[in-house]
Parts: structure tokens; sequence; C-alpha cells
């Protein structure tokens, strides 16, 4: 963690954690996705052997199995319950990728 | 590890065909279940490499969880951004069974575990639960909520019980007396009181892997219904000692589960080299295994070894094989199912999914009828 630096509420928290102590909470939550604010993965970046060949083909065909869970709660909005509708238009990420768009906080469903 | 598929053909549904001169009995034929994004739910005849069934699932979709009635022909899905649990006759396309998992300020969602009892009467379903406060939100523990599956469209749990975080995978015991859950660890779970009775530790391996570093494992497709075998794949680093600083491989493992004796293996299969999200057996040779992602690999367990990798046209996540053990099919991220001889794993067809959209992380089902 030394080369990282929080720099939001969440990732100070887990700075907390890990002086506490409390780092296997925080591994737990990582390791299986159980809901969309207890998930921390990083996704898309490089694969368990430091590449990108062990990445998903194409990238597509990855991302509602990847968002629908809640795997990338940073990246990609959370459908299951704030914004159910940002993919309504989209059932097909290779083919409807171009109708999918960056969400804000005033288009939540839900508060 | 003994097959099943003789006892999957005589338990399943014989079809009696009675012409003007003749008297057959067909063998039971092989269908996949599956759904894709926005909420249409199928039903895929493997053998014609068509789909015979075709319903819409009530509310918002696409579901994560299913779990196929063995002695109906419907199908229980999670809907609604996974808040609530339809029952789908596939056969009609009416929903007979419906469940909302939240209740007053206790909001609740599947992931994504829920499985049906051997006997078809009793629906299993794991349920997140958060309690919204106006202050804050509180975790409350998970928890198995078990419904009767003729509840109708206003079910709610008859019992509940807790179990542990982070289980996202559930089968049913062949003698009907277990659910064994996946996820950090595998759990067997008594279903008449709740309480777990074994735990098979994958993430807390610690004790009984010194020189073995955490694992990755993705409990996530219950692909077991070909073989009774639950495979849950694991990678991880494995080390000279159990100080664990000089890496000497990164391995790819199985933790195998077989439900008709609750009986357990766990090993490792070979160095790792390609991702593996799901793995099933053959049903004709358990000494054969096949693992799916961005390739489709097929492995010995017995000798250990890679017998043939090909690539695919793009990731999948699910594999299972026919029940007569000659096809491998593969399934979930986008529209389509993927049909490849189990001895050579050659490409024999690509059955597209009407109206194009995506199956998602959703795991197909495999019946017979």
């Amino acid at each position: 963690m030394k080369h990282l630096k929080a720099i939001n509420q969440k990732a100070r928290q887990f700075e907390q954690a890990a002086e506490q102590g409390r780092e296997g909470e925080v591994q737990m939550m990582q390791t299986v996705v159980a809901g969309c604010s207890l998930t921390l993965d990083p996704g898309w970046e490089v694969d368990p052997f430091g590449g990108v060949a062990g990445l998903c083909q194409p990238m597509e065909a990855d991302l509602y199995g990847c968002s629908d869970p809640c795997w990338w709660p940073a990246q990609v909005p959370d459908t299951m319950v704030t914004y159910p509708d940002w993919n309504a238009d989209a059932p097909s990420a290779p083919r409807d990728w171009r109708a999918l768009d960056a969400v804000f906080p005033k288009d939540a469903g839900t508060s | 590890m003994t097959t099943r598929l003789g006892s999957l053909l005589a338990g399943a549904a014989m079809v009696i065909g009675v012409g003007a001169a003749t008297v057959g009995v067909a063998q039971a034929k092989d269908f996949i279940i599956t759904a894709t994004k926005p909420n249409n739910l199928f039903v895929v005849d493997m053998a014609e490499r068509k789909v015979v069934s075709e319903c819409q699932i009530l509310g918002r979709g696409s579901p994560i969880s299913m779990a196929p009635s063995p002695t109906s022909n419907v199908v229980f899905v999670s809907t609604n951004g996974w808040g609530e649990v339809s029952g789908v006759d596939t056969d009609t396309c009416e929903e007979v069974f419906h469940a909302d998992l939240s209740e007053g300020n206790i909001r609740a969602r599947n992931i994504a575990a829920m499985t049906i009892s051997r006997d078809g009467k009793e629906l299993y379903v794991q349920q997140t639960r958060v309690e919204l406060l106006p202050d804050r939100y509180n975790i409350l523990p998970h928890r198995i909520a078990v419904y009767d599956t003729d509840a109708g469209l206003d079910a709610t749990p008859k019992r509940t019980f807790e179990v542990p975080r982070g289980i996202s995978i559930m089968t049913p015991s062949v003698d009907g007396k277990y659910l064994w859950a996946g996820g950090h660890d595998a759990y067997q779970i008594e279903i008449a009181t709740g309480k777990i009775v074994n735990t098979v530790p994958i993430l807390n391996w610690e004790r009984d892997r010194p020189t073995y570093g955490k694992p990755d494992a993705l409990a996530f497709w219950p692909l077991y219904e070909q073989t009774e075998v639950m495979v849950l794949p694991y990678f991880a680093p494995k080390f000279a000692s159990e100080k664990q600083e000089e890496m000497v491989d990164f391995v790819v493992g199985t933790t195998r589960i077989d439900l008709t004796d609750n009986t357990w293996v766990q090993e490792d299969l070979t160095s790792a080299d390609v991702l593996i999200f799901s793995m099933s057996l053959n049903p004709s040779n358990t000494d054969i295994i096949y693992g799916v992602y961005t390739q489709l690999s097929k492995y010995n367990v017995a000798t250990k070894e890679l017998e043939k990798r090909i690539d695919l046209d793009h990731t999948f996540y699910s594999v299972n094989v026919s029940s007569d053990g000659k096809e491998v099919y593969v399934g979930s991220t986008n529209d389509d199912i993927g049909v490849y001889d189990a001895e050579t794993l050659e490409k024999l067809a690509i059955i597209k999914l009407p109206g194009g959209g995506d199956q998602g992380a959703l795991g197909f089902r495999m019946v017979q009828r």
C-alpha cells in the first residue's frame, strides 16, 4: 500500500482497516461478490499472469457478466439498485455498447 | 468417482411412442435452459440445435440464478434486479410462483445461489440483506430462505436459516438431506436444521496447505447435473516451503464434491497457463474434465495432463457435457451456445439465441426430458 494514496473516503477506510489489523474483513469482501457496496475488484487492467492476453475476449463478452453482479462498482453503474435502466436499451453489449453512457447521481433511479 | 448417466436416463421421463404397429421407447433428450437480456427465458433442444420454448420473465432482467424443477417444467429465476424470484412454466410461459425477497425496510437480493429440493417441493434462495435505517445501512447476516414451490404468486418463506457470507452457488445432495453451498469455502448444510455439518476449506485452507498461498476460486456456476459432481476450480500460488518466500508454481486445481455420497476431493490439476471460470466432468468418463473461459480445455484428472485445448470464438463462462458424453456445451456471456466434440474439441455448431441479448453471468442449466 505504500505506493498507493487514498483519495476518497472508502479508500481511507481500507487503510484504517489495515492499520487496525482488520485486513481479513477487507479480503473476505473482495473475494466473492457480496453486493454492490461490498466489492472491490480492479477489473480490466491485467490478468492473473500480469498480462492482458487472459482477459475476456472481447471485453464486451465480459461486460454484463461483471457489471450485473457489481463486480466493478467503481467503473460500471450499479444496475442492481441505483441505475436499473443503465443498459435497458443495450441488451447485447457487443452490438449495443454505443448506447451505454456515463451516469451521474441525479440519474439514479433510487436515492 | 462414479457416473450417474444410467440413473439419469432411468430417472428421466421416458417417452413411450405408441404407433399403429410399433411401441418404442425413446431416450430422454438433453435440453439447455438459459436466459438473455432483457428478460427472455429459453429451452434449447441440443440434439436438434434449436430453441423449442421462449418465455418472457416478468420483471426487469436478466437473471443471475436459475433452478429448474426436477419434477415439472417450471424454472425458477431471479428477476427485478435479483430482488424477486419468479417461477415460469416453460410449456405455457405462465408465471406460477413469485416471491419478493425484500420486506419492510429490509432490502434483500439473491446473489446468486438458488436451488430446489430433489423432490421438487422446496426452493432454497440465498439472500443478501440490508436494513435501511434513516441514518445508515445495517448489514444483516446472509440467510437461506425456504419456500414451498407451490406457494403461488405471493410466496413467503416458511423458514430461514443463517449461512456464511459469500455463498454464490448451491446444490442439493442426491440423498436429499443436505445443501452443498460454494463460496469462500464449501459448506455441507443439513436442510432440516440449517446446521453446517462439514466445511471444505478453500479460501481458508492454510492449515491443510501450508505451502500454498490464498487461492482465487470462483464458485459461480452450478454445473453439476450431468455427473452429480460439483466442481469448483481454483488457482493458487505454490511455494517451496511454508515460509512462502519462493513461488515454484501457479497451479489450477479443483475441489470436486460428489453429491451421491457427500465426499470430496481437492487436488491440483496442473500448472495454470490460461484462465478457467468453470469446469465439468464428462459423464461417460469422469477422468475427463473440461474447463472454459476464452479457451476450451480438456484435462485428465487421473494423469493430470492437458489433453486438448482450442481457442473459442469469444469468452464463455459455463461448460457442461451431453448425457452420452459425446458433446461439450459452452454458454453464458453473449447470445450463443457453442457445441463441441467431446473427444476432439472440434466445433460442431453454434446455436444463436433469438433477440441477440447477452446471457451475462448466468450459467445455463441442463435437464433431460
